[in-house]
């Protein structure tokens, strides 16, 4: 459904690239994320990709059409919810939905039910500007959803959130997947897009470094171990182990056969180890 | 189009009903008004006071002076007591005469300098007064013909209601629209809207159409109030109208060159400046030249001149260039505002 090839931008013209020959598919109803930290690159490709930044080489389509070809019209189809919110700060919560409903010429929905659903409806009347970053972030991610679009591009969007309000969050998220949404998820919480996404693409210095599944990934370069506590004499012991390797492989084999095993639970590397593990960043 | 061209402008109507700004122009308007209206005399009278001192043996200028009905208060026995005179009033002048009637001689005394003009004045009534006495009458030496039909003198405080129309009226937009677009650069809401189908042209015509609709009910507001209603309101509707969305594109035209009204203050203050250069013309028509009259407020002021205080000119040699004038600076306006503010990276 989206295709993009070959992508490059160069924001100074002097071949620094920012974006430098990104390619990768999402398929539709699919949640792709977009992983990496600060000035990896990844708010200048999602800009490029809904036309805020001109495209400069590369492909980048929708359904075989170039976004270089595409018309206002497209914005009647797609949600964008920014990182950092973006509010008329004069209006209130309520009037900057129902300004924005005005722009679109596909049938909206109704601010108010919108409000509600993020927890923002006792507020509606109050002006943006008086929000929490919280709420803002809410308000903004409301706003994407207005013309109930066919593709949401969402940026951080559960950042400076409640773990109670991200968990509505993306539940929202969830749900607009089994509508059929195909949702690009740009962030670098490694936990909300492992919870997310179907696929991530881990991106550093304008480079794509892996794209999979988070469980592909995980088990491509994530070390499996073990951790099993048994019972020697009164006390409850734990021991890591890693079966890849053939001592630790042994002493698993003992523990079984000899011990009075309490839990033995297997255990993955999380996005962010692997992370690290491949760019030798973090990436908060 | 018309609905979101609609939407925008309820959005932004509301935005500047709730700007600081717009309540500051609105005290503005009710103090010029009150001001015009109750506070302003007709004409300004300058009480200039003329001392006389006839300094010469005879003393018959002084006597002739009193056959004119000359109060005695002002004719004075010293060079001191009328340099004292002068002192106690500063728009006071002494004339003190000498000579005879037939070689007269003046020496003017006064306080601070004086116009070249007043300095005319005093030379011709002296040598009015001179040739009275020696009894040549210099009246019908020279007659005056008027191009178009005479009208009514313009009262002196109703004359600076097309500089006020021009310079408070339709500076409004250039100024709101600045100030408008850096809120939403400063917000980041002019982000949002670049990711909406709302077009450029939407996002133009309908803030022009705020600042075109508040310039109106200023304008309307303050010409009904201070000349009344017996003018040409159609045209003067058409030329309010003309002049505010010219000025509104201007001002978006400079506006996207800017990130916040710092950067924007010294081009756009000095640009308003200039802006008000043809109020000299206004005030001495004699000054002219050819620079200010390619300034669209010349053309605009010399059409609220014509509209509030008409004398049958032809209006149509001003109205046509500044429609031309407001349709190219749409296009300049449009490429501007497509080019940058709708689009990052620059």
């Amino acid at each position: 459904m989206i295709h993009v090839k070959n992508l490059f931008h160069d924001y100074s013209g002097k071949g620094q690239y920012a974006v430098n020959d990104i390619s990768f598919d999402i398929n539709k109803g699919e949640i792709f994320g977009f992983l990496g930290p600060s000035g990896a690159g990844k708010s200048t490709v999602q800009n490029i990709m809904t036309g805020l930044l001109k495209l400069q080489k590369g492909e980048v389509s929708y359904d075989s059409k170039s976004v270089k070809d595409l018309d206002s019209s497209f914005y009647n189809n797609i949600g964008v919810s920014f990182e950092h919110p973006n509010l008329y700060t004069k209006l209130t919560g309520y009037e900057n939905l129902k300004y924005y409903t005005g722009l679109f010429s596909v049938p909206t929905l109704d601010p108010m039910v919108l409000l509600d659903r993020v927890g923002l409806r006792d507020s509606a009347k109050k002006k943006a500007g008086a929000y929490s970053k919280g709420m803002k972030q809410r308000l903004v991610f409301a706003r994407a959803l207005i013309n109930n679009p066919n593709i949401l591009f969402l940026d951080e969007p559960t950042s400076g959130l409640d773990p109670s309000t991200a968990n509505v969050i993306k539940e929202i998220i969830r749900q607009k997947q089994q509508e059929g949404c195909t949702i690009f998820l740009t962030t670098h919480n490694m936990f909300a897009a492992d919870e997310l996404c179907n696929r991530v693409a881990f991106i550093n210095d304008g480079k794509i470094v892996a794209c999979d599944s988070p469980r592909n990934l995980k088990l491509q370069f994530g070390e499996k171990s073990v951790k099993v506590e048994y019972k020697s004499g009164e006390a409850v012991k734990k021991d890591i182990l890693f079966l890849e390797k053939e001592e630790d492989r042994a002493t698993f084999n003992r523990l079984v056969n000899t011990k009075d095993i309490q839990t033995i639970h297997s255990q993955e590397a999380t996005l962010e180890q692997i992370f690290i593990k491949l760019t030798g960043r973090e990436l908060a | 189009m018309t609905k979101g061209w609609f939407n925008l402008f309820r959005k932004d109507l509301v935005i500047a009903f709730r700007n600081a700004l717009f309540w500051v122009l609105l005290v503005t308007l009710a103090i010029m008004i009150i001001f015009i209206k109750f506070i302003i005399p007709d004409s300004q009278e300058t009480n200039e006071l003329g001392y006389f001192y006839d300094k010469s043996e005879a003393g018959v200028m002084a006597e002739i002076l009193r056959h004119s009905g000359l109060e005695e208060a002002y004719i004075l026995n010293s060079t001191d007591e009328i340099e004292a005179a002068v002192a106690d009033s500063p728009q006071s002048v002494g004339i003190i005469f000498e000579g005879s009637l037939e070689e007269p001689s003046f020496t003017i005394i006064h306080q601070s300098e004086i116009s070249s003009y007043q300095r005319k004045m005093i030379d011709a009534s002296l040598e009015a007064l001179m040739a009275r006495i020696g009894g040549v009458n210099r009246q019908g030496s020279y007659e005056v013909a008027f191009l178009r039909p005479q009208t009514a003198p313009i009262s002196g405080k109703l004359a600076a209601i097309p500089p006020l129309l021009a310079f408070e009226v339709l500076i409004l937009g250039f100024m709101f629209i600045a100030v408008f677009m850096f809120q939403e650069k400063e917000e980041g809401s002019i982000r949002a809207y670049r990711i909406s189908p709302g077009s450029t042209a939407t996002y133009i015509l309908s803030k022009a159409l705020v600042f075109l609709a508040i310039g109106l009910v200023y304008g309307l507001a303050l010409v009904m109030l201070t000349i009344g209603i017996k003018l040409n309101y159609g045209m003067l509707i058409l030329i309010l109208t003309l002049g505010s969305i010219l000025y509104s594109f201007l001002g978006a035209i400079v506006a996207v060159f800017f990130n916040n009204i710092s950067e924007w203050f010294v081009v756009g203050t000095g640009l308003l400046m200039v802006n008000m250069a043809p109020v000299i013309s206004h005030m001495y028509p004699s000054f002219s030249p050819k620079w200010i009259t390619y300034i669209p407020s010349y053309s605009i002021l010399s059409l609220f001149n014509e509209i509030l205080f008409p004398t049958g000119k032809n209006l149509m040699p001003w109205i046509i260039p500044l429609t031309l004038g407001t349709v190219a600076a749409y296009i300049v306006c449009y490429l501007l505002v497509d080019g940058k503010l709708m689009k990052e990276g620059h």
